[in-house]
């Protein structure tokens, strides 16, 4: 369970006032549930990877970009001479000021 | 008192019954935890009394995982529990255009994850049929707002969330062609798998509300348009100018297969040869096929779904918007809000879907998948050029009871509805009565873009193979 626990890290989620053991029990089961597909490599070994079920891949958006009309300021919290800021973090001086 | 389909009455009926659709909408909700945000009846009323156009007078309840503008849109998540959408969803854009009002965002399992409506941070959905059961999910509050004499609701579909509460709440439920409904607005779990669905009592009212909500989104890349689009909305007003199916029974060729018919309960066996049997006594044309394809698409399923999720979920970090946990650096903060906004099924899947796209282990897993996910396509619409439909049952075994089928352990429900979503097909789920007091349901995959002849298909089953007026409201009447 090692890759697990990197994996854990790496997702920013740790386990909180939570019994491991289910938990370790539910991965074993999907893993069990993802290596079914080793009985099929050879089948599917041909096909060529499909991302999407309309292969519609890469495409831009089509419209063009307007005016939404929301007053972003408005509903932001966190504003820097009118630009949006970061929120501030416990124990990081940061630039900006929460409004009003 | 249900009196026939919704989109068939003129505006004044309607209104006259809009009381009557709000009544039971906060019914549903006080006895099956059916929504997470319900809008005051004083609210409702104004948006009606000022709305114009075809879809005035219906009240269409909207999974809280698309956006309504000005109302929660929790995903059924602490992480965006206190999340206020400040735009609507292309659909919802259409249905306030053309006179429609959404009552209240609907309860599902958080972010979709899961197929019980029990995964919500606001608590799980309750089958009318049987308060002990689930009522199958992850659109479960829409299903449950339609099964207590509703209407329309809409839902989204990413691996069988709006046919299997469909099923097994005796409702319809469609999961459209991928690319018809925009998805502009549907907050992603499993993008290149999820549509959004409409579940319906009639098959009319289903064809009334997508030829009203299919329009072309440019914001979205992934809708298809131009001629196919034009065919698909010509046919549905066909058979909305029409009234009826107007076509036999007997030009449909269906495809099923008995070998995974096996799989199920007996109780589902029997109910579904029950509707083979019928089917076969209206004239359709019936052949036992192998499906092979069928087998490996839950594998296939769950690992490019969680993989995506992993993806699509790494937005929620406590720094834009929703939850934000107070920690000791920037890392901590996001580890913190994290592990405390999501529930142990969207966790899970996160992590799972990490690893399953890893550097050493994506050539096993979503590699595999990616190629498996191909083959099923192939496989799937090579049966489909010489059948019209592939019958299916919807779910392996009758509605579990709470708390049966949360987890790993419950993923096989999904087993029969998860390959429409990897190949992009329409499938639409059909009630065919009761088993045991409880609500069983078969589904029905069609070609591309042939949503209006799956619809057509269930009005020739309307009051032959179910009962649109079949309410746990009314057992017993």
């Amino acid at each position: 369970m090692g890759l697990q626990e990197d994996l854990v890290k790496m997702m920013f989620i740790v386990m909180l006032n939570e019994d491991p053991k289910p938990y370790i029990n539910d991965i074993k089961e999907i893993l069990r549930l993802f290596d079914v597909l080793d009985s099929y490599k050879d089948l599917f070994e041909k096909s060529k990877p499909l991302y999407h079920p309309l292969e519609t891949m890469g495409l831009p958006r089509a419209d063009k970009p307007v005016d939404s009309g929301i007053d972003i300021a408005s509903i932001t919290k966190y504003l820097y001479d009118g630009y949006i800021s970061m929120p501030p973090i416990k124990g990081i001086k940061r630039l900006g000021h929460e409004k009003g | 008192m249900i009196r026939g389909p919704l989109a068939l009455m003129d505006v004044e009926d309607r209104l006259k019954l809009l009381k009557e659709q709000y009544k039971m909408l906060v019914e549903s909700n006080n006895m099956f935890n059916a929504f997470i945000t319900i809008r005051s009846w004083d609210d409702i009323y104004v948006d009606v009394e000022e709305s114009h156009g075809p879809l005035k007078g219906i009240l269409i309840p909207v999974k809280d995982n698309i956006a309504v503008k000005g109302l929660l849109n929790t995903c059924a998540s602490k992480i965006l529990s206190d999340y206020i959408s400040p735009y609507d969803a292309h659909v919802i854009g259409l249905i306030k255009d053309k006179g429609g009002v959404v009552p209240g965002k609907t309860n599902m399992d958080e972010f979709a994850m899961g197929n019980s409506g029990e995964t919500s941070y606001f608590g799980p959905t309750l089958n009318p049929w049987d308060r002990e059961r689930v009522p199958g999910g992850s659109s479960s509050g829409s299903a449950v707002a339609v099964a207590w004499d509703g209407y329309v609701a809409l839902g989204s579909d990413t691996g069988g969330s709006v046919r299997l509460p469909a099923a097994y709440t005796h409702v319809l439920g469609l999961k459209p062609t991928y690319g018809t409904l925009s998805r502009f607005g549907l907050i992603s779990y499993a993008d290149s798998l999820e549509q959004i669905g409409i579940f319906s009592r009639y098959a009319y009212d289903m064809a009334y509300l997508l030829y009203h909500i299919m329009e072309y989104d440019p914001r979205d890349m992934t809708m298809y348009y131009g001629g196919k689009r034009d065919d698909v909305r010509s046919r549905l007003k066909l058979i909305l100018e029409s009234g009826e199916a107007a076509f036999n029974h007997n030009e449909f060729k269906v495809a099923y297969s008995k070998k995974l018919l096996e799989l199920c309960d007996p109780d589902i066996k029997e109910a579904v040869y029950g509707a083979v049997d019928k089917l076969e006594s209206l004239g359709c044309e019936l052949h036992d096929i192998d499906l092979d394809f069928v087998d490996p698409s839950l594998s296939i399923y769950y690992i490019i779904a969680m993989v995506e999720a992993s993806s699509n979920l790494a937005r929620y970090s406590g720094e834009n918007y929703g939850l934000r946990a107070d920690g000791g650096s920037y890392w901590d903060m996001v580890q913190l809000t994290r592990s405390r906004g999501f529930g142990p099924e969207v966790k899970r899947r996160i992590i799972m879907g990490a690893y399953a796209s890893s550097k050493g282990y994506e050539g096993r897993y979503y590699l595999r998948a990616l190629k498996g996910r191909r083959w099923v396509k192939e496989k799937l619409n090579k049966v489909l050029r010489n059948y019209d439909f592939v019958l299916l049952p919807v779910s392996p075994r009758q509605p579990p009871r709470l708390g049966e089928a949360v987890g790993p352990k419950g993923y096989i429900i999904d087993k029969f509805t998860v390959v429409p979503n990897l190949t992009g097909n329409p499938a639409l789920s059909i009630p065919i009565g009761l088993v045991n007091n409880l609500p069983v349901g078969i589904q029905i995959i069609g070609k591309y873009y042939s949503d209006p002849d799956l619809i057509r298909f269930a009005m020739l089953l309307e009051d032959v193979v179910y009962d649109p007026k079949l309410s746990p409201r009314r057992r017993g009447e």
